[in-house]
């Protein structure tokens, strides 16, 4: 088989786990696995529900990621949105969130977790959520996710998260093994690992494997794992694999097999639905390759499985400090402008590119980047994208914007 | 100003109602004063008082122009009343202020210090963390952040923030909440002796000078009150109560006062959320700062878990001030009150309260639009026959 084949296998048998979670298979989901859960956002502590057996669905990803399906459907349900009368400004994968629990088209949950992180949107969709009325009588867990980073903080959310276990265990109706809970900690543990070295290859130059292997390996252990607590298993082997195939790739020294690599560059924002309308033609026009992304970054705080107390705290470090979205926008800007610096230097970036337009925090930050890029003789380009709707700016515009950037700034 | 109430008090609280540098402020300065400005009502003004520093809340302006503001927040995606709030910093209209309190409201608000030490400002800024949760664990996290702050300030002023400084001035700020809470009583009168748009001044003020004089031009202003007969010639005209983003610059209350309409109730975090009920000087003030805030009167758009709460507040304003209709307004890119709106609707659905929902910038002049929205909803009001 060759590297080629290789990727492409993993990338589909990922796909195919992926694409089982569509919207439309929500409603089947949640009969066949009661009790089922829906959570604003299953980053919280998702070792918890894992062991406890529960199905839990991301109610932000189910917004923003769970539309599969042509642009045109994605954009026709952005209208449906609107003229449900959700007209605010926010993020797109928030107002398609928001809209698919307050117009009644998902299943009534048996228990609801809340927060406030990763965002504004996520707040202001678990305010939804806590208050639609036919879901007034299913118990709620609500996290406070504090915006500091002191000691302090995450004993508090450690604190937090021992309660939510107990609250889980209500809703499953039976008590976790202790025992079970620490494998799957460990087994947790051990995937990150292999994120982490995955995450080495993208200092190769030129880089080995599609950024898209990175961003599905987060999808799958973070988001598919708490939906399908049995593929748990089955996902470190997934893992294993595409760190061997991305190796295999490395040794051969070409790098990746369809790009003729001359330009590495840093999207410093979550990945556009369209992304497949943009990122090719960047590759096959200017041999521009995306090395990373948010949820393609992947940090390296494990559970500390040294005793009760430092499970929990060690896991509300990781859901603050390592969580994709939540450390670009709940922190400081001297982290998220270092973590910027980080990722130009680590992996031997060229520019950095950026610009989703319902991101808050990161629009609040932007000339702090800019000026961070700037002092640092860093290519910048902010693009003014929707990550969601590309009616707002067409991959061709952006396309447009990015192709005249190289050109300006010397790179094509 | 309407009759019924002092007028020469009021101008003088309305002079400084009206612009950012004030009569006061220059008085309180020119004594050497130190002055904090602070973003948001969680914010405990007591701490700031105990600190021997005169409390500011930074406001928004007419000030359509952001230009500056815009370098460092986009405009396309970021709240227009910071940024108008940004603006007014960074061009010197606040520079008065010797240092600044930023609460972590939003995503928006938590990189204000970042950017106003990026555009070369060397004012010391300092940010409270609050939960976005209300309840009483959020309270007692709360309670830490304000030992935090109550440090910071003490390290600022050169003062030991006593339990005796800090008990006194919860107690003025509790006098000045009933005073508010009195003076907001007026508004349930059938004709009030107070338009909404002026009631908005008034408290305004109080946010913008010593609470001690303040307190003091308060009570002249109820002291002279003298009920006004209601006219028995007219059909009394609609009440409507204002609720959700910010409230300070009386757009709506001025639009509907134009129409001929009563303004009887401002729900917003410039009007009756920040004066409700008593902080309790008591026990343990800073669990009572926090738990005032997070556990009694939970009514910012940010906090999760405090949908009956606020319902409560609401359904109670309605009945009490005989609420004809509702008007909610959210900023186009204040995620927190756009939910807020849509819980709003729905709730008034539920209790069979017309309310009005729109959208708008706080700095572009969008009054034309609001004008004929309001005149229209209000027309439907009338059409309805009186509550």
């Amino acid at each position: 088989m060759t590297i080629k084949d290789e990727f492409d296998n993993l990338k589909a048998e990922a796909s195919k786990a992926m694409y089982q979670q569509s919207l439309a298979a929500v409603p089947e989901m949640a009969a066949q696995n009661r009790p089922f859960v829906f959570s604003v956002d299953t980053q919280l502590f998702p070792e918890i529900s894992v062991a406890a057996g529960l199905t839990v669905d991301s109610l932000i990803l189910l917004g923003g990621f769970g539309v599969y399906g042509p642009q045109p459907q994605i954009n026709a349900k952005i209208d449906k949105v609107t003229e449900f009368g959700i007209d605010s400004r926010a993020c797109n994968a928030i107002r398609m969130a928001q809209y698919n629990v307050i117009s009644g088209i998902l299943p009534v949950p048996d228990a609801l977790i809340l927060t406030n992180s990763a965002c504004d949107g996520m707040n202001a969709l678990s305010r939804l959520a806590e208050t639609y009325k036919p879901w007034s009588k299913v118990p709620k867990f609500i996290v406070n996710t504090p915006y500091g980073t002191d000691d302090e903080d995450f004993i508090y959310l450690g604190g937090q998260f021992k309660k939510l276990a107990a609250f889980l265990e209500n809703v499953a109706g039976k008590k976790t093994d202790s025992q079970h809970l620490l494998d799957i900690c460990s087994e947790s543990n051990k995937q990150l690992q292999l994120m982490l070295e995955l995450q080495e290859l993208k200092r190769a130059k030129p880089m080995p494997l599609d950024v898209n292997m990175l961003n599905l390996a987060w999808a799958l252990k973070c988001w598919i794992s708490p939906i399908k607590p049995s593929l748990y298993p089955w996902i470190t082997g997934w893992l294993e694999r595409v760190l061997q195939a991305g190796e295999n790739a490395y040794r051969a020294g070409s790098g990746r097999y369809d790009v003729n690599e001359k330009i590495r560059y840093l999207w410093y924002d979550a990945q556009p639905v369209w992304s497949s309308e943009l990122f090719p033609r960047l590759e096959k026009e200017f041999g521009a390759v995306c090395v990373s992304n948010y949820y393609a970054t992947f940090y390296d705080i494990l559970l500390d499985l040294s005793s009760d107390d430092s499970i929990f705290t060690s896991a509300a470090k990781k859901y603050v400090l390592a969580t994709p979205m939540i450390r670009q926008s709940l922190h400081s800007a001297d982290l998220y402008c270092q973590d910027l610096l980080n990722s130009v230097s680590d992996y031997k970036c060229d520019a950095v590119l950026l610009g989703h337009v319902g991101h808050r925090s990161q629009n609040a930050m932007i000339q702090l980047a800019r000026e961070t890029s700037r002092r640092n003789n860093i290519p910048f380009e902010c693009i003014g994208q929707e990550n969601f709707d590309d009616r707002y700016m067409s991959p061709d515009v952006v396309f447009d914007r990015i192709a005249t950037f190289f050109e300006v700034v010397g790179l094509a | 100003m309407k009759s019924g109430l002092n007028s020469k008090t009021f101008d003088k609280l309305s002079v400084i109602a009206g612009g950012i540098m004030n009569p006061s402020v220059q008085d309180w300065k020119s004594k050497g004063g130190k002055v904090m400005g602070y973003t948001c009502s969680f914010v405990p003004e007591e701490l700031i008082i105990a600190a021997g520093m005169l409390p500011f809340r930074i406001r928004g302006d007419d000030n359509a122009n952001t230009a500056n503001a815009d370098i460092y927040f986009s405009s396309a995606s970021t709240c227009s009343f910071v940024r108008n709030c940004f603006e007014n910093i960074v061009s010197g209209r606040y520079n008065f202020l010797d240092c600044i309190a930023v609460a972590r409201t939003c995503d928006v608000a938590s990189v204000i210090a970042d950017n106003l030490h990026l555009s070369g400002s060397k004012l010391p800024v300092f940010l409270l963390m609050l939960p976005h949760v209300s309840g009483e664990d959020a309270a007692q996290y709360y309670k830490g952040q304000l030992l935090k702050f109550k440090k910071a300030l003490e390290a600022e002023s050169g003062i030991e923030i006593t339990e005796d400084r800090l008990r006194a001035a919860v107690k003025l700020c509790n006098e000045t909440r009933l005073l508010q809470q009195q003076l907001t009583e007026l508004l349930k009168l059938p004709e009030p002796p107070i338009s909404g748009s002026d009631w908005s001044a008034v408290l305004i003020a109080g946010q913008s000078m010593p609470k001690e004089v303040y307190n003091s031009l308060l009570r002249q202003l109820l002291s002279c009150y003298d009920p006004v007969k209601p006219s028995s010639a007219v059909v009394p005209p609609k009440r409507l109560m204002l609720s959700g983003a910010c409230g300070d610059d009386n757009l709506v209350s001025k639009i509907v006062e134009n129409l001929g309409y009563v303004l009887a109730y401002n729900f917003t975090c410039f009007g009756a959320q920040c004066i409700a009920g008593q902080v309790d000087d008591r026990g343990d003030l800073l669990e009572a700062l926090a738990r005032y805030r997070l556990v009694d009167h939970p009514y910012c758009d940010v906090l999760i878990g405090s949908a009956e709460k606020r319902k409560a507040a609401i359904d109670a304003a309605v009945r009490e001030y005989a609420i004809d209709g509702v008007i909610g307004q959210h900023l186009g890119c204040c995620d927190a009150t756009a939910a807020g709106m849509l819980i709003l609707r729905e709730d008034l659905k539920e209790a069979g309260v017309p309310c009005l929902i729109f959208k708008r910038d706080y700095v572009s002049d969008c009054s034309g639009q609001i004008t004929t929205r309001i005149q229209a909803f209000c027309e439907t009001l009338t059409e309805g026959g009186s509550k």
